[in-house]
Formats: structure tokens, sequence, C-alpha cells
């Protein structure tokens, strides 16, 4: 696909390298012209420098033949206007990042005046990420398919837990419920694990599930201990905001600790259900006062990346269960994650993910039959949901036992109508289904690949 | 530096040398001509290439550093190769003589220590042409070309190696802007074999000279040059496209992509064809007594400017024996050179435009020295890098034309041959004047002169700056 990227900070350099190697032809514009010059330095781009909004630019970044336009400028008008001009220009899609709260509802009431085919709002990802977080807090990272009905979870084998030392054979007879442990991470490498495959303390298993399955796989496995009843949040900026917004109606508790007076009025106000504390939560004296001990969850959610990771480990320390760092720079993440601190996330990451998500699923090069993709694993593992839309012999309708997919390909789940099978031997694949497939090689295109 | 990455692109280079010697190869087998010394020479090529090419380094960093010093590299290594067949032929014995005339062919200048060129074996003679037509564009664009999925980084080669004082991708991907640079290339080519076919040539002569042109290199098969053909029609033909190959190829990619009016803003075309034009009409005047026609005389002036602005070298005149002004102002050519981003060599016209407005606007700085000056050029801004790295280019070309003024001065020579030869060297344009004549060669040099005129060609051709580095030991450091 021939996309422009608008804005080449941060979030646009990790997806204009991630696409550059997914075969897609990239032109960045950045108002710097020294940005251009090192990102095509470091990728097989070429750029133009001035503003996303200049039509003489965007004639001259190829915008009235481009398939896609992604904007993730630091300015929001600037994101939207680029993308309405773009379309204008004859761009087919395009992808504005907008971040502040009072243009999401301009963006509902105008997103086909504009043009935009997917509107990103990083904060508002962020807070959806906390809130899965939240209801699995053993798991690592949680994403799902089948629009929702599926989840698969990322979760770190504790030396103490009931898998370790176990085969997966033993595990599934052992355990009255459906589960697939569809890949392990052990250090730097991945399995897609077979029937034999032991599982060992420290490794990060990626599991199937349905909805309800999976809560009681952790439950039964005792990654999953308690639900978060109490949670404690440090910093009220936006990605606050969005998440004690999604809290409502929850059984859990939301206690607030934010230094600015205004924004804790604006929270107070708005949600009567939360505790809202006019102090600094990245204080020692103060997190204690605020009952750090007692709670169930942590939060680190203010503008300072350091603070954020120093007052986690400290929860930590505390033995506080489930901790969760918010780092918006991207240099130091592996870092953190070195130092001990489980579940990071980053708006950017997310972003780029969201963003890398939709491009792949649109790409004809890999195959329009991809319904959506997802990385897992440290982007080691491919995701990937595939709907069935017409017969393929020697595929549908062959007991799975009798398919024998090839080494590294794993069916992980099948969506048969409403209902969500996690498929053993005798399962087959029927027109009609959705399929999840997971493997490690990313020239997996079609259903078809999986015998080859 | 990242040696291991250096050395598989190098061996990559050595394969590809390999394989374009099939060409003459097939060549000698026509013409019944004796294949042992292009079968030794791919042999060698091989022995050292493929081992090279498979060692596959696990560290793939590649910076602006290893882009120069491994373009540098593979021209030195491909001259050093290429000149194998003429010695082992023994049509060129000595093999610095052959070194020069490979490095010669390489750079696209034209010049030969060959007095007797059209005994010499075909298969050998196609070999000293192809090298101008893969030299003109460059081995390693080739390469970028070939290479199925181009590191990101591969752009610091064909920086390195696309002459001219700014260089952008055509297309975001580096492969397909190679791949189309080529493609224009190849497309100019065929153009030129059929219309000097249809000029009478015979088929051999056609393909090399077009080879020589397309390169804007000079080597002629025949011993006086063009003229050697006494063909008015193919005449006007090579000058035209001696023209043609010195336009900055960018400008034909928008005319393929029907974007045709960009071509009327470079401003660079505009004085390019503005000076041609010029000079023919000087000359014209100049020499008009001489010649028995006027349109011989619009000829004979026309073919001569066209081969020297865009460095080229064919001749069909002794314009030894012209009078100073005319004969000054092929000197003058041959500074200017041709377009940036075309096949040719000189110091580029859009090179020269730079650098005489950020004179001026030094002038303007001086008169008020709180003004902002900027240099414009296609109505865009010119980046204060692009400006500095012009003067810069501008004094190691001083530089290096003075130091080979005076070593030649040993050899005995007039003043102006000394000094037409540095320059027809470094600007890889080909003929010399003075005692020897633009239809003489560079045989009566000494070794000396021989391995300074070498070292300035390829200075010439990667413009400088890619050798400076390569001999600059601070960028042999890990």
């Amino acid at each position: 696909m021939k996309i422009i990227i608008v804005g080449g900070g941060s979030v646009g350099a990790a997806i204009c390298s991630q696409l550059v190697s997914d075969g897609h032809d990239i032109t960045v514009i950045d108002l710097d012209e020294k940005v251009i010059t090192a990102l095509s330095n470091s990728n097989d781009v070429t750029g133009y420098a001035g503003s996303g909004t200049d039509v003489a630019v965007l004639r001259k970044a190829g915008a009235d033949t481009a398939d896609l336009l992604i904007a993730v400028s630091s300015s929001d008008e600037l994101n939207l206007l680029s993308c309405a001009a773009a379309k204008k220009l004859g761009t087919q899609d395009t992808i504005a990042r907008v971040r502040n709260p009072v243009y999401a509802e301009l963006v509902r009431l105008m997103k086909e005046e504009m043009g935009l085919s997917m509107v990103i709002n990083p904060e508002l990802s962020v807070a959806a990420e906390c809130r899965r977080m939240l209801r699995f807090p053993g798991a690592a990272k949680i994403e799902t398919f089948c629009r929702g009905r599926v989840e698969l979870v990322e979760a770190v084998v504790a030396p103490d837990s009931p898998l370790v030392g176990k085969s997966l054979y033993a595990l599934r007879s052992s355990l009255k419920m459906k589960f697939l442990v569809v890949s392990v991470l052990r250090g730097e490498q991945v399995f897609i694990p077979a029937g034999d495959f032991v599982i060992e303390a420290g490794d990060i298993i990626g599991v199937t599930a349905g909805e309800e399955d999976i809560t009681s796989f952790f439950k039964d496995t005792g990654a999953y201990k308690r639900p978060v009843k109490n949670l404690l949040i440090a910093g009220g900026g936006r990605v606050c905001y969005y998440l004690v917004q999604m809290l409502k109606n929850s059984r859990i508790h939301a206690t607030v600790i934010e230094p600015d007076k205004a924004l804790c009025h604006e929270l107070a106000a708005a949600f009567p259900y939360c505790t809202v504390v006019q102090d600094d939560g990245t204080k020692q004296e103060v997190l204690p006062e605020q009952g750090l001990e007692k709670a169930d969850a942590f939060l680190a959610l203010s503008a300072s990346d350091e603070k954020n990771a120093i007052v986690s480990m400290y929860a930590a320390s505390l033995g506080v269960y489930k901790v969760v760092t918010m780092i918006r720079e991207l240099s130091y993440v592996n870092f953190y994650k070195g130092m001990g601190l489980t579940s990071v996330i980053s708006p950017k990451v997310i972003t780029a993910t969201d963003i890398l998500r939709y491009v792949r699923s649109k790409s004809s090069t890999r195959g329009a039959e991809i319904e959506s993709l997802h990385r897992v694993m440290n982007g080691k593992v491919e995701a990937m949901e595939f709907i069935v839309r017409e017969e393929i012999p020697g595929i549908t309708g062959v007991p799975l036992k009798k398919l024998r997919p090839r080494q590294g390909v794993l069916i992980a789940c099948i969506r048969h109508g409403e209902t969500i099978v996690i498929p053993s031997g005798d399962d087959a694949i029927a027109r009609g289904d959705s399929v999840i497939i997971i493997t490690a090689d990313e020239h997996f295109k079609t259903l078809k690949d999986i015998k080859k | 530096m990242n040696y291991r990455m250096v050395w598989s692109l190098l061996g990559m280079v050595l394969l590809i040398e390999a394989a374009l010697m099939a060409l003459p190869l097939l060549t000698a087998l026509l013409y019944h001509e004796p294949v042992w010394p292009f079968l030794v020479t791919m042999g060698i090529l091989v022995a050292i290439g493929l081992p090279a090419w498979l060692f596959k380094p696990k560290n793939r960093n590649f910076f602006a550093k290893e882009g120069f010093i491994c373009v540098a590299a593979s021209w030195i290594l491909m001259s050093l190769f290429g000149a194998l067949p003429f010695v082992l032929s023994g049509a060129i014995p000595n093999y610095i003589n052959a070194l020069f005339e490979t490095v010669s062919g390489f750079t696209t200048t034209g010049s030969s220590i060959l007095t007797e060129i059209e005994s010499l074996p075909r298969g050998i003679l196609f070999w000293r042409s192809l090298t101008h037509w893969v030299g003109g564009m460059g081995v390693l664009v080739f390469m970028l070309a070939l290479m199925p999925k181009g590191d990101g980084r591969a752009i610091h080669l064909m920086r390195a190696e696309v002459p001219g004082p700014t260089k952008g991708k055509l297309v975001p991907r580096l492969r397909t802007t190679a791949l189309i640079l080529y493609g224009i290339y190849m497309a100019l080519t065929a153009f030129q074999v059929i219309a000097l076919l249809i000029a009478g040539l015979p088929f051999y002569d056609a393909v090399v000279t077009t080879m020589a042109t397309a390169g804007t290199g000079g080597f002629s098969v025949l011993n006086n040059s063009i003229a050697g053909y006494h063909n008015p029609a193919a005449e006007w033909i090579i000058a035209v496209f001696m023209l043609l190959f010195g336009v900055n190829f960018n400008l034909y990619f928008f005319l393929l992509i029907k974007r045709g009016k960009e071509i009327f803003k470079s401003e660079e075309l505009r004085l390019y064809l503005g000076l041609a034009i010029s000079a023919t009409a000087l000359i014209v005047f100049n020499t008009l007594k001489s010649f028995a026609s006027v349109s011989e005389a619009i000829r004979t002036a026309f073919f001569q400017v066209t081969s020297i602005m865009s460095t080229t070298g064919f001749v069909t005149a002794d314009y030894g024996a012209w009078p100073v002004f005319s004969k000054t102002i092929i000197i003058l050519l041959m500074i200017f050179g041709a377009c940036a981003g075309s096949t040719a060599g000189g110091i580029k016209v859009s090179r020269f435009i730079i650098l005489v407005k950020s004179a001026f606007c030094e002038v303007k700085h001086l008169l008020r020295p709180r003004s902002v000056n900027l240099v414009r050029l296609d109505g865009e801004v010119v980046s204060e890098e692009t400006r500095r790295a012009a003067y810069n280019f501008l004094v190691f070309y001083a530089m290096i034309i003075m130091g080979s003024f005076l070593i030649l001065s040993l050899d005995g020579h007039t003043i102006e041959t000394n000094f037409t030869a540095a320059l027809t060297c470094v600007n890889n344009v080909g003929p010399i004047m003075g005692d020897v004549g633009p239809f003489g060669n560079f045989a009566s040099f000494s070794w000396l002169s021989k391995l300074v005129l070498t070292a300035d060609m390829l200075f010439g051709r990667l413009e400088i700056m890619p050798m400076i580095i390569f001999l600059s030991p601070t960028a042999w450091k890990k």
C-alpha cells in the first residue's frame, strides 16, 4: 500500500519502520527537515518537510493516489485537517490521532464529513487497556478476538504456580475446562507448544479460552487470586478520567490522588462514586496514608515517567498485588520491564499497535482474508483471525486430528455461529466460521497455509 | 566500521562484475576470438566474490561512513579486476596502462592510452565500452535494483554513488527508484542504438558507441573517434543523445508520470541548455572561416560542445587548432559539466548555481549584516548543509587539480597539456589539448602521472568525498 505518515515523532517513527518491513511504500511529512533526514537514513522511506495541512506538500507526497494517510503529529487540529485534505485529494483511507477529549464528540459528529476511517485516542486506549488489566490482574497483556468474545491472555508463571512442571496434556485432563496454551515465551525464545510441552517457572504463557473459562482458568491455576476491589490511582489526568468513567457500575472502588486542584474538582464533579484526594501521589509519605498497603491494585498514571517507575517499584515492594505503570517515553520501556515492572503501558505503543493492526488487516499484500491481526509475546507471535468465506478442499470439514497443521501453526479457536469452540481433535472448520491461527511464521497469509 | 557488512556488499559487486563480463565473452565467441581472458577473470571474481557474499554478517548496521567506504572500495576493486582481460589478452600488456584504461572506462572519462584501437579484438573493445555503460549509472545503483529487499540504510550507497549536490529518491522505495533509473537508462540506450542503425552504422559500432554515449564516456572503437565514420547524421544523433544523457534523470521520470511541467521549472536544465546553445553559437562565429559551410560549422561546434559539456569526450574536429577563444570555451565547459543526477561528470550545473548564488548572498550579507538571505533553487530554499557541502566540494576539487597539475609537470609536456589533462580526468571528460591534441592519447605520460590521473578520475566520478573518506585513517577505526 502507498501510505503517507504525517508527523515523524516517536509514534510516527515506530509505525514507519514496522510498515516498511511489512512491505509498504511510505512517505513521511514532518515540519522538521532533520526528522525527515533521520527517518530516511534509517528506513527505506522518502519524506517532505512541511505541514500536513499544506496541500502542495500533500500533493508532492502523492496524496492523490495514496491508499492511506496516518496523521500522528503532536497537534490534533493539524491531524484532523490533514486527514480531511488528503481525503479530498483522493486518499482512500485516513487515520487521525486525536487526544483532546473536547474533540471526541466533534469527531463522532463529523467523522464522515472529515473523511476519517479511524480515530485514535491514545489516552482512551490506555484507559481501556488498564480496565482489561484490572479484570485479569494475573495477566500481563490481553488481546480480544471475535469482537471481544474470545480473549488471549498473556501471564507470567509464578514459581509457586500449580502449572510449573506439568505438561499441557496433564493440565488439560486435570482442569475440567476448555482452554489452550497457544504460545510460550521463555527468555528470548518463543514456542508454539505441542501437548508434551512442560511449563517452567518464569515462562510467559499465552492462553485462549471463552470469556467464562478464562476467568476460571486463572482462578484454578492460582494466578487469579482475588478480584480487584480497592484501586489506588496516582495522577488524575486524561487516562484517569476515561478509566474512572469506565469503572462506573463496577465493583471496583477507585481512589484518585492528584495534586492539581482544578483536575480534582473536575473528577469529583464528574464521578461521585470515586474518592478524590488532592495530594501528590508520587510522594512516599502520601501513599500509605491513602491505604496503598490495603489496595489490590495501584496505577501510576502521573505525567512523569520517572516518578511513575519509582512509585510503582515502591508499591510492588509493599506487596501490592497488581501494579500498572504508565510510561510515555519509549526509550526506557524495556529497561523498566527488566526492573520488575510487569505491567508497563505506553500510550505511544498502544497507538502504534492500533494503527498497525488496522493497516495489516486492510493491506492486500497479506491477503484480504485476514480479519484482524495481533502481535503477542513481544511481537514474536502473530495471532490472526480469518473468516472462512468458502469451502477450502482439504481444510474445511476435516477433523483437526486428521488435518495435521504443520509445525509452529496452531488453531487456537473457532467461532461457530454464536458458540466459541476451543478446538480438540474432533472439531472441524466449516464455512462461515471465524478461525484464529497462532503462528511465529510471518509469511502466513491464507488459511491454506495451515498445511504447507 | 562494520567491515563484514562492507565485505558482503563488495562480494556482491564482484559477482555482478563477473556476470557483466558474460557480454564481452559472448561477443568474443561470436567473432571467434579467444575467450579465456574473460573466463579467467570471471573465475577470479567468483572465487573472491562468492565467499565474501555468502558470508552473511550478523550485525547489519550500516551508516553513512560504511556507505562511502563501500562505494569507494567497490569502484577501486572493480577497476583492479576489470583491467585483467586487457592484460591477459595482450591488448594492453602493461597493468598500469590497463588500469588507467579500465578506470577511464568505469568513471566514464574516456581518456585512452591506446594509440591503435581498430586492430584490437572486438570482445575486448566491447568490454572497454561496457565499462562506460555500467559506470555511467553506477554499479551500486544496479545492485540496489537487484537486491530483493533493501535495507533502509542502503540509501547511503546511493547517496555516495549518484552525483549531484542534493540526492533524493524518486519513490519511497529505494529498489523501485533504482529500477526506474535503470529503466530510463536502458530505454534511452535502446532508442540511440535504433537511431544509429537507421543512420547506417554497423550493429557492433552502434552498440559500443551508444554504450559510450549513454555513460557519457567517450571511448570509440575507431582511432579517429566519431570523425572516423564520416557520417553527419550519426554525428547529429550522437550529439543530441550526449545532451540527453547529461540531463537529470529525475526529469525523465517526471515526464513519465505526466508531471511534465516540473521540467520547465528546473533552473539547472534551463542553464544547461542555455550554455550549450550559447557556447555553440560563440564557437560557430569564432570558427566559421575554417569550415566549408555554415551547417558543417554548426554541426561540428554543437557536437564538440555537447561532447565536452556532457563530459563524454567524443571528437569530430581537432579543436586544438581552433582560435584561443573557442578553445577557452571548451576548457570552461569541461569544468561546468552537466546536470546532477545524470551520468555526466564535472562540477555539475546545479552545484555551480548554488555556489554562485551563495556567493552573491554573502555580498548581500556584507552590505546589510542583519538581513536574512536564502539561496533558492527551483523556487525551493537550499539548506545550509547543501551549501556547505558545495563549498567543500569546490575546495577539494581545486586542491586535487592543483596537486595533479604539479605532478604532471614533471613529464615535460606543455602547461596547456598538463592543465587540460588534470581537468579532463577530474571532470571525467576525456580529450586533452596542447601538444597532444584531442585525437591524441595519454600513452606519452609517465607511470606516475598515469596513476595520479587514474586517482583523479575516481575522485571525479565519485564526487571526491567517498574517496577522501576512504583515504582518511579515522574512518577505518573499529
